[in-house]
C-alpha cells in the first residue's frame, strides 16, 4: 500500500505537529491524533527502555562529550582532550528526556563552574581522616558545614565537621580549613558527572575527639541531582564507570541508543501512519456487489469509509 | 533523586543475558505497532516477532556453544 492510499484511508490529524510531538515525547504524537493505545504503547516501551538504560548506568550514560586526560593521549601537549559522544545522536532522538545533556554541557563549560562555593553548605559527609600517627585511614561520617571566606590568595574554604569515627563510634568535632598545598582545589567542581562532590581539607583544630586523629580530611558531600545528571563525563569518571559496571555500562548505553533509534519509527508512524497501512478486504454485500469493509477497523476508519460510500456515485446507486 | 539511582540495585543484580527479554519485547512491540494499527494485530505480530528473535538468538547461542566446545 502506498503512502497516498494509506492517507486516504487514515485521517492523521496534523501529521507534521504529531511527528514533532512524537519526537518530543515518544507516543505523544499518536495520542494527539487520538491513537491512544499506540501512543501509550510507544511511551511505555521507548521511555521504559531509555530510563532503564539510564538507571543501569547510574544516571550517566546520556552525555554530549567526554574528556580524556593528556597522560592517556599519544600526543601529549598537556591539554585535556574533549571528544564527542556520537551515541548521543541516537539518544537525542528520544527528545525531551535527552535534552538536559545539551543544557548541562553549557553549564559544565560556563565560567561559573568552579571549585568554589556559591553559598554556605550543610551536608552529610562521608570520608576518611589521614595522617594519624598509626598511619591508617580513619573512616568518619557526620555533618559538615562549609563556607567560603576571603583569604590571602583569594577565597578559601573553611568549615566544621561533627560526626563519629567508625567503627569505634567516638564523637568528633573538628574545625577545618584549606591546606596550603591544596589551595583552590579543596572542593570538586560545582557541576560534574558524579553524585558526590569531592572534599579535601586540613584539620585546623580538634574541638572534641580522641587524641590519635589524622590531620587531613578527605571525602565527599552529595552533589544536587541537577548538577550531575547528563553532565559531560571526565576521564576518571568514565574509567570508573567502565571498571565498576563493565558490560552493564555498555548495555546501559545500548538501551538508550535503541530507544532513540526506535523512536524514528514512531515519528514516522505519527507522520504517515502504519507502514502496512489499514488493509481493507474485499467482501460481498447481500446484493452480491463487492465493497470495502473494515477487517479489524476502528471506529474512525469505519466512519470514514461510510462517508466515502455515501459520497461515491456507486454508493448512491446502491442506495 | 541521587538515592534513586544509587539504591535501586535490583536491575543491576540480574544476569546480563536476561536483559535480552525486555529489550526484545520492547523492540517487537514498537516495530509491530509501526506496521499495524489494530491492537490485536499489533500484539499478535509482536509476539510472533518476539519468538522469532528469541529462537534466532538461541540458535546463535547454540552454534557459538558448539563451536567453542572443549576449547
Amino acid at each position: 500500500m502506498t503512502p497516498s492510499e494509506n492517507s486516504e484511508l487514515f485521517h492523521l490529524k496534523n501529521p507534521g505537529l504529531a511527528a514533532f510531538l512524537s519526537w518530543l515525547l515518544p507516543g505523544l504524537g499518536q495520542m494527539y491524533q487520538g491513537r491512544v493505545f499506540k501512543g501509550a504503547l510507544f511511551a511505555l516501551c521507548i521511555l521504559g527502555m531509555f530510563f532503564c538504560g539510564v538507571q543501569m548506568g547510574e544516571g550517566r550514560p546520556v552525555y554530549c562529550y567526554y574528556e580524556i586526560n593528556p597522560d592517556r593521549m599519544e600526543n601529549q601537549d598537556g591539554a585535556v582532550r574533549r571528544f564527542r559522544n556520537y551515541g548521543y545522536i541516537s539518544q537525542f532522538l528520544v527528545g525531551l528526556p535527552a535534552l538536559p545533556a545539551i543544557i548541562q554541557t553549557k553549564r559544565f563549560d560556563s565560567p561559573d563552574n568552579t571549585n568554589q562555593l556559591d553559598a554556605p553548605v550543610d551536608e552529610q559527609f562521608e570520608g576518611v581522616l589521614l595522617g594519624s600517627e598509626e598511619g591508617l585511614p580513619q573512616k568518619v561520617i557526620g555533618s559538615i558545614n562549609l563556607k567560603q571566606v576571603p583569604g590571602l590568595r583569594g577565597p578559601e574554604i573553611e568549615g566544621r565537621l561533627q560526626g563519629i569515627v567508625q567503627p569505634s563510634g567516638e564523637r568528633i568535632d573538628l574545625e577545618l580549613r584549606e591546606s596550603d598545598f591544596n589551595s583552590g582545589r579543596s572542593l570538586g567542581r560545582k557541576i560534574s558527572a558524579d553524585p558526590k562532590r569531592y572534599v579535601s581539607l586540613e584539620v585546623a583544630k580538634v574541638v572534641e575527639g580522641p587524641k590519635e586523629l589524622g590531620n587531613s580530611l578527605e571525602g565527599s558531600i552529595p552533589r544536587p541531582f541537577y548538577n550531575w545528571y547528563q553532565v559531560p563525563l571526565q576521564d576518571q569518571q568514565l574509567q570508573d564507570m567502565n571498571a565498576r559496571l563493565g558490560k552493564r555500562w555498555e548495555l546501559a548505553m545500548v538501551f538508550t541508543w535503541m530507544a532513540g533509534l526506535l523512536n524514528i519509527l514512531v515519528i514516522w508512524d505519527a507522520y504517515e501512519g502504519p507502514a502496512y497501512g489499514y488493509k481493507p478486504q474485499t467482501a460481498k454485500n447481500d446484493d452480491g456487489n463487492s465493497s470495502r469493509s473494515p477487517e479489524n477497523g476502528d471506529q474512525q476508519n469505519a466512519d470514514q469509509q461510510t462517508e466515502q460510500k455515501q459520497t461515491s456515485p456507486d454508493a448512491k446507486g446502491q442506495a | 533523586m541521587n538515592s534513586l539511582f544509587l539504591s535501586m540495585v535490583t536491575l543491576a543484580q540480574l544476569p546480563i543475558l536476561y536483559y535480552m527479554f525486555p529489550l526484545t519485547a520492547a523492540i517487537s512491540l514498537v516495530y509491530s505497532a509501526t506496521r499495524y494499527e489494530e491492537p490485536t494485530a499489533i500484539l499478535k505480530k509482536s509476539f510472533r516477532l518476539f519468538m522469532q528473535i528469541i529462537v534466532f538468538m538461541l540458535g546463535v547461542l547454540l552454534l557459538v556453544y558448539l563451536l567453542s566446545y572443549k576449547l
